[in-house]
């Protein structure tokens, strides 16, 4: 029989008379990879705190298993007064490593998500993307029984976005059970063997077959001297940005032809398109 | 424990928040022995009753700086609530070690400099050993009381420094109060014992022991209930 790790049972949540969370049951087994949908206010944030035993419920139970290990990687860390290195080495002793393992584990997390120039800046001034990375980074440290992933790429760069990915599924291979709140589908498809979604209070299990990655293409073009983009144009394009004459288009695959034909028939050139997954 | 300590110092030496309250105190003292010679008793008295409201401030600041996400993310890391709760107040406790030692240290640097004229009197290592259990004892009770008006605890700011600084007014001033009004007596007790344990060295030019005691007793008792209903109310709260 498969271990359980936490077993939720009947679990409800109240803020004041607010009804945040209505009668959830949820088993998460070390084999578990569980993707958590929904709008935001949906109540995913506080139930990855209930899981993690950082929020009160109001009615039901919960069963941990003993000496449980949970890691978090929190939605916004905040902008704190140490730098990286100085609160990473903290978090490393203060979770029980060696002064010895902390630097060497230090040193090669800064160095696979390229924060080596940063270790040194205080956390308040770095950008949010990178800030993000000291939260993945603190719970990347050791190898947990849980990882608690709440909105974990949001401001990341895609680059860092791979390397989290990869560093995550390597973490269930080695048995490492996740539960990650996110409204990237791409994500779900890569880190989720099971996914739910939080609605009306409840937790909805979601088809993961249903869920599709959603593929762009990224489009650059040399703007002629009067460049206009109707609204019929505008409605197929995903982001637009303008750089003198030159226009970067991001365009939901589906519509690339037809957004490509409309903008050489208006007089644009274009100078690089590639494929990228949301 | 060691780790918890350091990280909390970093964390509250960076804010840079302590460096007002230290500033004010040294004024104080500086000011304070400023014109000889003075009373042993009283000066290190008044010093132990400043030092009480500054480490209010120091216990209130101390806590608005807790942020609840890392403060959640060390708690996932102690995995012992407890722990990390005395950790912090025992951060506190070092400050105001140190803040006494200053409290003491300035004094008697003053008199060394003064050619031994700062004081009307000789200055005893009992008078140094009590002097810095006062202020010690002062700078206890007063980081615990302003640690307790923490933002989980008390989520209106407003209410919370409004709260604090009636606290901390009334320890001082209870006394005069109760001699203009007797009858107020039946409540004032529930205020920090601040008055009745620096009015036991009152008109006195020796540290009596026996007559402080019970109101030192007292302020322990008082500082020891703030600690441990804190670290309860704010593990039973949650987030």
């Amino acid at each position: 029989m498969t271990p359980v790790l936490i077993s939720l049972n009947s679990v409800s949540k109240y803020f004041g008379k607010k009804l945040i969370l209505n009668d959830i049951d949820l088993k998460i087994t070390p084999q578990s990879a569980i993707a958590l949908l929904g709008p935001n206010g949906s109540g995913k944030s506080t139930l990855l705190k209930i899981i993690a035993g950082l929020s009160k419920i109001s009615s039901g139970t919960i069963d941990h298993a003993s000496q449980l290990k949970i890691a978090y990687i929190p939605e916004n860390f905040p902008k704190i007064d140490l730098n990286p290195q100085e609160f990473i080495k903290s978090m490393a002793l203060i979770g029980g490593l060696s002064p010895k393992q902390t630097n060497s584990r230090m040193a090669e997390l800064f160095q696979a998500f390229q924060l080596e120039d940063m270790v040194d800046v205080p956390i308040k001034h770095l950008s949010k993307g990178t800030i993000q990375k000291v939260a993945v980074i603190q719970a990347l440290l050791t190898t947990p029984d849980l990882l608690l992933l709440d909105e974990p790429l949001s401001g990341q760069d895609s680059q860092s976005q791979q390397l989290f990915i990869r560093m995550v599924q390597k973490l269930q291979q080695q048995g490492v059970a996740t539960l990650m709140s996110c409204h990237e589908p791409f994500l779900v498809k890569q880190l989720a063997h099971s996914a739910y979604e939080l609605s009306d209070h409840q937790l909805i299990p979601v088809d993961l077959s249903g869920i599709k990655a959603i593929e762009y293409d990224v489009m650059i073009f040399d703007a002629p001297a009067k460049p206009a983009l109707n609204s019929e144009l505008r409605s197929l394009i995903k982001k637009a940005t303008w750089d003198h004459n030159l226009l970067k288009l991001i365009v939901c695959r589906e519509n690339s032809n037809a957004v490509l034909i409309a903008l050489l028939n208006d007089g644009f050139k274009l100078r690089t398109m590639e494929g990228m997954k949301q | 424990m060691k780790h918890l300590l350091i990280y909390h110092f970093k964390t509250y030496l960076k804010s840079y928040k302590l460096l007002l309250p230290f500033l004010i105190y040294l004024s104080y003292l500086f000011a304070a022995y400023g014109i000889m010679p003075f009373s042993i008793v009283s000066s290190f008295s008044e010093s132990a009753g400043v030092l009480f409201c500054i480490m209010a401030y120091v216990g209130f600041s101390y806590s608005e700086l807790e942020n609840p996400i890392t403060e959640q993310l060390i708690l996932l890391r102690v995995n012992n609530d407890t722990l990390y709760y005395l950790s912090r107040l025992t951060v506190l406790l070092i400050i105001g070690f140190v803040m006494s030692f200053l409290g003491l240290l300035y004094p008697l640097v003053d008199n060394v400099v003064s050619d031994y004229h700062l004081f009307t009197r000789n200055l005893q290592v009992h008078d140094v050993a009590i002097g810095f259990i006062l202020h010690f004892l002062m700078a206890f009770t007063g980081a615990m009381i302003g640690s307790f008006f923490h933002p989980r605890i008390f989520t209106s700011r407003k209410i919370a420094v409004l709260l604090l600084f009636f606290v901390t007014i009334m320890g001082i001033a209870k006394g005069s109060l109760t001699d203009l009004f007797p009858q107020t007596n039946l409540i004032t007790w529930i205020f920090p014992p601040v008055f009745e344990i620096l009015s036991a060295f009152r008109g006195m030019e020796f540290f009596n022991i026996p007559a402080v005691l019970l109101p030192a007793f007292g302020g322990i008792v008082y500082g020891f209930i703030f600690m441990t209903a804190q670290i309860y109310i704010l593990k039973d709260l949650k987030f």
